[in-house]
């Protein structure tokens, strides 16, 4: 009679049994930690195909399928058609050259009793424009004027959106509602090619590749983390660091307990004087700062 | 009082060498003495006796009677008990070196052949499925002061394990079966149980920092002072696990065992499972043991410098007082798997339910769940980032 063979726990395995019979998915074949590597490498590169077929989808199918609103409106019928038209045109090309929503609004009179600035900016927020933009309000009735920029400061600084308000005031004043329109683009036209941070135009231009490599990038660490604190779940064994738990109680008991004073050391650092600090704190500020603005008034 | 407040080893006797301990006898192809082996039968109905954890008592598989294990080995019938007789290790494939490690018994119920290794002391027919007992494991040196009962069912085991295994999400499939779980495996491990008074002189260089200001300048002061403890403190039952195929790691990470629950060793208690004699002597073990509790020394005779804002250890003698040692079988559920050549373990300790284990990583599993996960949190995050940055919302 043929016993079974022993193991310490009686579990050992008969000779030749190797416990590879577990074949729990289509990768978890066996092999060498090369083939492991190869076979995480070609899973990885697959991932990123994957994500650049879901991005060029995505990019040609883009959420904002529905029509953009106009960058004219002319309420106040201050344009004619052929100016509307030309002036939509450019503003047009603004926005494709730069991503930057470039707008001109001509009305009779704030609604509301609101002021021009607050008029002008809750109609831009409403419309659907980027946040990345601008828009001219002119109100025919009222004289009122308002150039107001979106948190966009870095391409159109402050500074440069007062100069265009300025400068479209005379040619309000004058009457000539075209030409303030025009120059109006001109000067955005300027500003946007003189931005000193050509990048965000370019990063702006590009927002589905961003938000992909955002997404990827966040959606590799979470998982990343994710199945690292599930592998290190794995294993809860550790062993014991030490014997507290089986101290007896109040069988701690000091025979000595000396404290004894060896020496003192005092280091002595001065305080910075008063009238040389402060340089280089706070100031700051001139031309370009705050998130976005208005600049506006009578023409 | 548990029964381990009773019998108490003085540290300096190291135990004599018992059966296990006995060279082999080879001939030909004999693989060990072969000893005798015990069965303890129903005395109302013949049936086969175990101890049920949930009761603390033997109980009767077929009639369902209840005995008291303390006196059941003597009122009860026990099955014959034939005499050491050599026996021939039939199977082939064996080295020298494995025939050494065995035991052959002869089985009273069915006559079939029980194979051990030479440090079994509890198991089962692997014909009848008899629960037996090797006493001359269990003798002299080798009886155990106290054995400490199972509480833990096998079907409390198993539901922690499958409970446990099922949100283990990288686990093979293979750790998901029920049959898997179900084989675990109730098992006496031996332990040396250590009760010694650490006696100790630590010295430590501490600062205290103190920090002021005055209109010009800043002052930081660090006084230093010279700290010195010394004093003794006691360790009651420190246990070092005293099987070598059991690694330390998992019947460490199971304690603590609640001591109060021990009983003086009887042989019935073992009925059911598996039993283990130590393979590893007092002596072998008394260093981890010694380790463990001057690391909670220092920490204890840390805790009494205070009021400082650092201190460092300067030097320290440690040294042992007086010490007893203990020999206690513990209940400890035991699940080996193993998979691709690497055996894994899940242990639970069998009194308090505790459980540790360790589990192999399918990479199948590890890499589908990444990509899943890359995918989908990917694709929610770009879309957010998208609605952020196309200004959408």
């Amino acid at each position: 009679m043929s016993a079974p063979r022993p193991g310490p726990t009686g579990q050992k395995p008969q000779k030749g049994q190797t416990g590879h019979a577990d074949r729990d998915s289509l990768f978890d074949r066996s092999g060498t930690w090369k083939d492991k590597v190869t076979r995480a490498g070609w899973l990885i590169a697959a991932l990123l195909a994957a994500w650049v077929i879901i991005g060029l989808f995505w990019a040609l199918f883009p959420l904002k399928a529905n029509a953009a609103p106009p960058l004219v409106v002319d309420e106040a019928d201050l344009l004619t058609a052929s100016e509307e038209a030309s002036l939509e045109a450019r503003a047009a090309a603004l926005q494709s050259q730069y991503d930057f929503d470039v707008v001109i609004h001509t009305i009779d009179s704030p609604p509301g009793g609101q002021s021009a600035a607050s008029a002008n900016e809750q109609w831009y927020e409403q419309q659907g424009y980027s946040s990345y933009g601008m828009v001219l309000l002119v109100a025919i009735q009222s004289r009122d004027y308002d150039v107001y920029t979106t948190y966009s400061q870095r391409l159109v600084t402050n500074n440069e959106r007062a100069s265009i308000a300025s400068s479209v005031a005379q040619w309000l004043s004058a009457g000539d509602y075209a030409g303030a329109c025009d120059r109006y683009l001109d000067l955005a036209t300027n500003a946007l090619a003189t931005s000193n941070t050509p990048g965000e135009a370019g990063f702006r231009s590009h927002p589905v590749l961003m938000s992909g490599a955002i997404g990827g990038g966040i959606g590799l660490i979470a998982a990343g983390i994710t199945v690292g604190v599930w592998k290190r779940g794995l294993k809860t064994a550790r062993p014991e660091r030490d014997a507290l738990a089986y101290q007896a109680k109040g069988s701690l008991h000091f025979t000595v307990k000396e404290d004894q004073f060896v020496s003192t050391h005092t280091a002595v650092i001065p305080l910075p004087r008063h009238e040389d600090g402060g340089r280089g704190f706070g100031g700051g500020g001139g031309g370009g700062g705050g998130f976005g603005g208005h600049s506006g008034g009578k023409f | 009082m548990s029964a381990l407040d009773a019998a108490a080893e003085p540290a300096s006797a190291p135990p004599p060498p018992g059966p296990a301990d006995a060279p082999a006898t080879p001939v030909g192809r004999v693989g060990a003495r072969a000893s005798s082996v015990v069965e303890y039968k129903c005395p109302k109905c013949g049936g086969v006796v175990t101890f049920d954890a949930p009761s603390g008592q033997m109980k009767c598989g077929y009639c369902g009677s209840l005995f008291d294990p303390a006196s059941f080995g003597a009122d009860a019938a026990v099955a014959a008990q034939p005499e050491a007789q050599p026996t021939v290790i039939q199977e082939t494939g064996f080295t020298e070196a494995e025939l050494a490690e065995l035991r052959q018994y002869t089985c009273p119920s069915c006559g079939g052949e029980i194979l051990t290794d030479k440090s079994t002391a509890a198991t089962h027919c692997p014909y009848c499925d008899s629960p037996t007992i090797l006493p001359s494991q269990l003798t002299g040196a080798r009886k155990p002061d106290a054995v400490l009962p199972f509480k833990v069912t096998k079907e409390q085991v198993t539901e922690a394990l499958t409970a446990h295994v099922k949100t283990k999400r990288l686990a093979p499939k293979l750790f998901r079966s029920q049959a898997k779980i179900d084989s675990v495996t109730g098992i006496y491990v031996p332990f040396w149980l250590f009760d010694t008074q650490l006696a100790a002189d630590i010295q430590f260089r501490a600062t205290r920092v103190s920090t002021w200001t005055d209109t010009r300048n800043q002052y930081t002061k660090t006084d230093t002072f010279r700290v010195r403890r010394a004093g003794t403190v006691v360790y009651e039952r420190v246990p070092v696990d005293a099987a070598t195929k059991i690694d330390n790691r998992y019947t460490e990470a199971i304690e603590p065992f609640d001591y109060r629950a021990a009983v003086a060793y009887q042989p019935t208690y073992l009925l059911g499972y598996l039993a283990q004699t130590y393979d590893d002597t007092a002596d072998d073990c008394r260093p981890r043991a010694h380790q463990r509790m001057e690391v909670a020394l220092r920490d204890s005779f840390a805790a009494s410098v205070r009021d400082y804002t650092t201190f460092t250890v300067t030097g320290e003698r440690i040294g042992v007082r007086a010490e007893q040692v203990h020999y206690a079988l513990l209940p400890v559920w035991l699940l080996n798997t193993i998979y691709r050549d690497k055996t894994y373990t899940f242990a639970m300790n069998g009194q308090t339910g505790e459980f540790v284990g360790e589990l192999p990583t399918s990479w199948g599993r590890f890499w589908g769940w990444f990509a899943g996960l890359f995918a989908g949190i990917g694709l929610v995050a770009s879309v957010v980032a998208y609605l952020f940055l196309g200004g959408v919302v």
